[in-house]
């Protein structure tokens, strides 16, 4: 048992040993000032090699479950079961000539293209991807996210508009207004959790959950459902997919862009939903905590199980209306993300932390905003509508002449 | 209403996806080829419809205008073409080539030699509707790609006649749309 136990939190530790035992190997014939130099850097390789190296099956793994859903197979001739699609897509892009417009902004036009990765990768610096394996554990884990988060927009506006394409200025306009309005309800919906936590480091947040022996999903549904709903619209995956919708507006801020100029957009869009599904699984699943398997297990089981639902929500909702897409950000979700933080607020201070007792009052609460909001929004008392009868004009208005 | 149809919608979803790998595992040793093409296209089928093209193909339906052959009469053994060259002159991107031999053959005039552009073909058809033997006609074929323009696209009079022989036994067209197994 106790030899189990030992193997079990070897495999756990694994990468963490690793991690220690490389930078011994340096302190040999480094000072420590190198050691801790060259460890940040190898630190921030393996993340940006970790975020590359998942973009190619992630890309296989979304189109398969896609295929499948719509009934026929997905890439499947390229490698074993058509998992190295992704290589021969990467090679056509790259291998691709790299258009830009004479009558682009030069200069922003090439910067734009490359804006949008860079925060993406700075925000996996403070995920825990497992007990002890966080890039950097910041005291304002969650400000950041939300800080670094909000450039990506800056990003996609700046493509948008150096472009010089009404179609990509029309994307850039929507992504802009899109993702500003989606901003507040995805903030507002984890302050909840943080009232809880009372931290905003993303480690705390996992522990935090380890103490109440629950996760945050179970104390704050509303909350996760509400994240959920603002994330997938804040990395513009469908449903909420309009900054690019095809059908309306080319391809949106990347009309004008080729080669691997697109690449650097598409790298940006899987990296920034697979990152929504990391923060979600940290904040209100239980991060890396669970039974038996390893924790960097757990936590990568949770986070691609969220990742298929998205998937799985792309296959099967079709894209909301700009009107719609306001509608939906204004007046239900910031209203219930308020709603659900005040409450959170009150219940927290009433019940005992980490006790049952909070834990049921935090389900009542939930229910009773549900409920709510449902019979403030459908109200079985009000009236329908009269039918308004339509008269058909005469040929010759009949003038009051008094 | 409070998203009670999005949950609909993404249960029909999931059981489309789980109906491909329950439909996979029916098959299992032999994925592509066990079940008929015709026999999954059915509404009420379930799983993948995807015909995964080179290892199994549709036939083409009867009408398809694909390259032109010259078919043969089956009783007589040689083709049904005199030679008389309607085609070459209805042709409007000129791609037939006809020239009548001296000598005849089983007492009917036969062509000497036959050539035929695909490069310049457009597939009009005029040429078969006009065709007074009803000699000519179109080949299903489908897979005509070469890795060059120019004479791999020009067939002869042998090469028309093979096709015609392969595609056409009956010499008849349209070909006779072939029976679905039940």
């Amino acid at each position: 048992m106790e030899a189990i136990q030992g193997i079990l939190e070897f495999i756990d530790q694994i990468f963490v040993k690793l991690s220690f035992w490389f930078s011994a190997q340096l302190a040999n014939f480094l000072p420590d000032w190198g050691v801790t130099f060259i460890m940040m850097f190898a630190t921030v390789l393996v993340l940006i090699v970790f975020g590359l190296a998942s973009i190619i099956w992630i890309n296989v793994f979304e189109r398969k479950i896609i295929g499948r859903i719509q009934d026929r197979y997905g890439p499947n001739r390229f490698g074993p079961w058509g998992l190295l699609q992704c290589v021969a897509d990467m090679i056509k892009l790259l291998t691709k000539e790299d258009v830009t417009p004479t009558k682009a902004d030069r200069l922003i036009f090439n910067l734009a293209a490359v804006a949008p990765v860079i925060p993406t990768f700075m925000i996996l610096a403070v995920l825990p991807f497992g007990r002890g394996m966080v890039a950097a554990d910041l005291s304002i884990g969650y400000l950041y996210i939300v800080a670094v988060g909000c450039l990506g927009t800056i990003a996609i506006f700046m493509a948008g508009w150096s472009s010089r394409n009404k179609y990509a200025l029309l994307g850039g306009m929507r992504t802009v207004a899109q993702m500003i309005s989606y901003e507040i309800p995805m903030v507002l919906s984890v302050v909840g959790v943080l009232l809880l936590v009372g931290s905003l480091s993303m480690v705390s947040i996992v522990e935090a959950q380890g103490q109440w022996r629950l996760p945050f999903v179970v104390l704050q549904p509303l909350a996760f459902v509400l994240y959920f709903t603002a994330a997938v619209a804040e990395v513009n995956r469908s449903p909420f997919d309009l900054p690019e919708g095809e059908s309306e507006i080319v391809a949106g801020y990347h009309t004008e862009y080729s080669g691997i100029k697109f690449a650097m957009f598409l790298l940006a869009e899987y990296i920034n939903a697979f990152s929504i599904c990391a923060i979600a699984t940290t904040v209100f699943l239980g991060g890396w905590q669970g039974p038996i398997l390893p924790s960097w297990a757990w936590f990568f089981i949770k986070t691609y199980f969220l990742y298929f639902v998205l998937i799985w929500m792309r296959g099967t909702l079709p894209r909301l209306r700009v009107d719609q897409l306001m509608n939906f950000s204004w007046k239900t979700l910031v209203p219930l993300a308020l709603a659900n933080l005040m409450l959170t607020a009150l219940v927290a201070k009433l019940v005992p932390q980490y006790s049952h007792v909070g834990a049921i009052a935090f389900l009542v609460m939930n229910v009773v905003v549900i409920v709510c909001i449902a019979l403030v929004k459908y109200p079985r008392w009000r009236r329908d509508r009269r039918e308004v009868v339509l008269v058909p004009r005469t040929a010759t208005p009949q003038v009051d002449s008094s | 209403m409070l998203g009670f149809g999005i949950l609909k919608g993404m249960s029909v979803t999931l059981r489309r996806f789980v109906d491909t790998y329950v439909g996979d595992l029916g098959k299992f040793p032999w994925r592509y080829r066990s079940r008929p093409v015709y026999k999954r296209m059915g509404i009420t089928e379930r799983g993948a419809f995807t015909i995964q093209y080179p290892e199994e193909r549709v036939a083409m339906f009867p009408r398809y205008r694909g390259p032109l052959m010259l078919l043969t009469d089956p009783e007589k053994g040689i083709t049904r073409c005199i030679g008389c060259g309607l085609c070459e002159r209805t042709c409007p991107t000129e791609s037939i080539k006809v020239t009548r031999a001296e000598e005849k053959v089983d007492d009917q005039r036969v062509p000497e030699t036959y050539e035929y552009d695909m490069n310049t073909c457009m597939f009009c058809g005029f040429c078969v509707q006009i065709c007074p033997q009803d000699a000519l006609g179109h080949s299903p074929e489908l897979e005509m790609g070469t890795y060059s323009k120019g004479d791999a696209l020009i067939l002869n009079l042998d090469q028309m006649l093979e096709l015609g022989r392969k595609h056409a036994p009956g010499g008849v067209w349209p070909l006779e749309k072939e029976a679905e197994p039940s």
